[in-house]
């Protein structure tokens, strides 16, 4: 076989006859020159598709053989063989493109929410209730203004809050907070450590309290299930994976990437709202209350967002209030 | 060959000019490309280093230059250390950017401190895993210069409101080509190259947006302003509104990003020297943004698919118009003294996407 050889000191290099012998050395001739080498001596580049084999030489010279075919085929294929296999055949790409198509779905839909609910349930009250409260001083140093309900009120709403996390709560601790915002509109939300927040204009909005206990009920359901925990894991993990897969794509592709990490967040979030519905279902079953009272309000929060755009709503990422008055309405007995 | 222009002062002899060449074969990166990701995904990314590794060979080894051709050396072992260390530090931001907006200001700040840092190491350990004909490029461990040059100039970029922006990245492109070596032959950025040329860059690249964005962008997005379909009540008009002008926006900016880069990228490489040997480049912008252009497009509309297929052509485009006008041999270049350097700033700077071009 003709070969390369590239001196170890500098860029100069000359042809030479490569021979792999039967005594398990690697034989290098140029004209009456002989040099030889252990095999096990040598870093044999593992192959690679439409280059010359490469062999790193343990004084730092190299040897590249153009034929890589018969020198590989004489060391009866060389270090990661395998590699190259898989490489060089269509249908194990194919294979390949499947499986990874596979699994990344089945990681993300599954294994990011799987392992999001797990450390959910794992992470210290501590930690639950210091992201909670860092979270609401926050947004009452940007978002919130104090209350401007009666006191009675209050202590009406909190009477039945109080009723809604009898029926759905489990031990953990539940509290229920009045705040003003002008910039979230009619809303309310829950943070980690079990604290709900109602705002006014939600409170003002709603037609009567069956329709608010309906609401506290949903949103006691995102505290029952972590769902303000899990959401922050699992957004960072999908952010950290896209950035795992992309960081070796080249700049070009960033862009394409942050279209998937915004459709999963909406997906997710999706999903909890779905299953915190699900509670207030429940309370309203338990209750006796008609089950559309949830979505009746949900839909009036829509038309109030409608008349004034450009309020930044918590449902922007939530199933259309539409088919979710749907599903509530099919819940009726 | 084509007609040299007049030739410098000095010269023995005239030089060769030698054009580069890539063999890349887009069905066969390609499968390169699947295999290693699927390994990348079932072992849950650590295998991800030896992926990167293997394409890079496969891209460094298929481009050559006067018959011979490049090769890649970095450790994956050492990649993956880093990658463990910068997905940490990403993690511990990520954290505590929710939690604690302080904390994570701080390890902000410190980030920001670091990116000097990061761009030396990250230089030396690509240049370090970069050879051509077994000789090793270098990049100089020049911490001082780096802190001089990014933060120094970097807070003149934010006093003048970024008008300084182009000098900066003058000063950028110099440090890093100066301090970079072939063997023992150093590179140089010409003496001609100066940041007038970079302020003249990106005044085009200015002046040209907004032309095009009177020209074409403002008729656009005038049209459909009709009122609501009197039988649904739907007002097309708004989704045409809110809609037309961001995409002609983000069009616009995206190929006055990729032309505006071409032209940097060109004028650093004309102005290049390895010792003697002189760098030709004959990029077009157009073609170049083009190229990129239909690459981000293929790759979207395929989901990532056509990813192989765009880094070969692209690689194919800037190598085919890439020429050395080499002076004398190349084959007596001598090599200097071997030194390790970790992965650890190549692969923080890859986590925080911090751009180590030139």
């Amino acid at each position: 076989m003709r070969g390369l050889l590239y001196s170890s000191d500098s860029s100069a290099r000359r042809e030479v006859d490569v021979a792999v012998l039967p005594t398990g050395n690697l034989q290098v001739r140029d004209g009456r020159d002989v040099q030889s080498w252990l095999l096990a001596d040598l870093t044999i580049e593992p192959r690679l598709a439409g280059v010359p084999a490469v062999v790193m030489l343990p004084e730092g010279g190299r040897l590249e053989v153009a034929d890589a075919d018969a020198f590989y085929a004489a060391l009866g294929g060389g270090r990661m063989r395998w590699l190259h296999a898989l490489e060089e055949h269509w249908a194990l790409a194919l294979v390949c493109a499947a499986v990874s198509v596979g699994v990344v779905f089945w990681f993300v839909t599954y294994g990011i929410p799987l392992a999001a609910r797990v450390a959910a349930e794992l992470m210290p009250d501590e930690v639950h209730d210091l992201v909670g409260r860092e979270g609401l001083a926050a947004m009452d140093r940007y978002l919130f203004e104090p209350t401007e309900l009666a006191i009675g009120r209050q202590a009406e709403l909190q009477l039945l809050f109080a009723d809604v996390v009898s029926v759905l709560g489990n031990e953990d601790e539940y509290e229920l907070r009045f705040r003003d915002s002008d910039a979230f509109g009619p809303n309310a939300f829950a943070l980690p450590s079990g604290i709900v927040v109602l705002t006014d204009e939600l409170v003002a909005l709603a037609d009567d309290d069956d329709e608010l206990a309906a609401v506290l009920a949903h949103e006691v359901g995102h505290v029952v299930h972590r769902h303000a925990m899990r959401q922050l894991i699992q957004n960072s993990v999908a952010a950290g994976l896209i950035v795992a897969v992309t960081g070796d794509l080249g700049s070009a592709t960033n862009l394409a990437a942050g279209i998937p990490t915004v459709l999963l967040n909406a997906s997710y979030s999706r999903d909890f709202e779905r299953e915190a519905d699900e509670s207030a279902f429940l309370y309203l079953e338990t209750r006796g209350i008609d089950t559309a009272e949830l979505g009746e309000l949900l839909v009036r929060i829509d038309e109030d967002a409608g008349r004034n755009p450009g309020r930044a709503t918590l449902l922007d990422s939530h199933p259309a209030s539409r088919e979710r008055l749907e599903v509530a309405r099919e819940r009726r007995p | 060959m084509e007609q040299l222009p007049a030739a410098p002062a000095v010269p023995v002899q005239s030089p060769a000019l030698e054009t580069m060449s890539f063999t890349g074969k887009s069905g066969e990166y390609f499968r390169i490309w699947i295999v290693n990701l699927c390994l990348t995904v079932i072992t849950l990314g650590i295998y991800s280093p030896w992926a990167k590794v293997r394409r890079n060979k496969y891209l460094y080894r298929h481009s050559h230059l006067a018959g011979a051709s490049f090769d890649y050396h970095a450790d994956p072992v050492a990649i993956l250390k880093g990658r463990l260390i910068a997905v940490s530090m990403l993690g511990l931001y990520l954290v505590t950017s929710t939690v604690l907006p302080a904390v994570s200001l701080l390890i902000g700040l410190v980030i920001v401190l670091a990116v000097p840092w990061l761009l030396v190491r990250s230089r030396m350990f690509a240049m370090r895993n970069t050879s051509y004909r077994n000789v090793r490029f270098r990049f100089k461990p020049i911490y001082r210069e780096a802190y001089k040059v990014i933060i120094g100039q970097m807070l003149l970029v934010i006093i003048t409101f970024g008008l300084f922006y182009p000098r900066f990245r003058y000063a950028r492109s110099r440090l890093i080509v100066d301090n970079t070596a072939y063997g023992t032959l150093d590179l140089k950025l010409g003496d001609q190259v100066d940041a007038s040329e970079f302020y003249g860059i990106y005044l085009a690249a200015g002046l040209l947006f907004l032309a095009v964005f009177l020209l074409a962008g403002v008729p656009l997005m005038t049209l459909g302003s009709g009122g609501a379909d009197p039988d649904t009540g739907v007002d097309s008009s708004f989704v045409w509104r809110a809609f037309v002008p961001t995409a002609v926006l983000v069009v616009l900016y995206l190929l006055t990003y990729y032309g505006l880069e071409a032209a940097v990228m060109r004028l650093i490489l004309r102005g290049t020297s390895v010792g003697d040997h002189q760098l030709r480049c004959d990029w077009s912008l157009v073609k170049l943004t083009w190229v990129q252009a239909t690459n981000l497009v293929a790759i979207a509309a395929s989901l990532g698919l056509l990813i192989p297929w765009a880094t070969i052509r692209l690689q194919d485009y800037k190598l085919s118009k890439l020429r050395v006008a080499v002076q004398g041999d190349l084959g007596a270049i001598a090599a200097a003294e071997a030194e390790e350097v970790s992965a650890l700033g190549d692969e923080i700077g890859d986590a925080f996407d911090y751009d180590f071009g030139l």
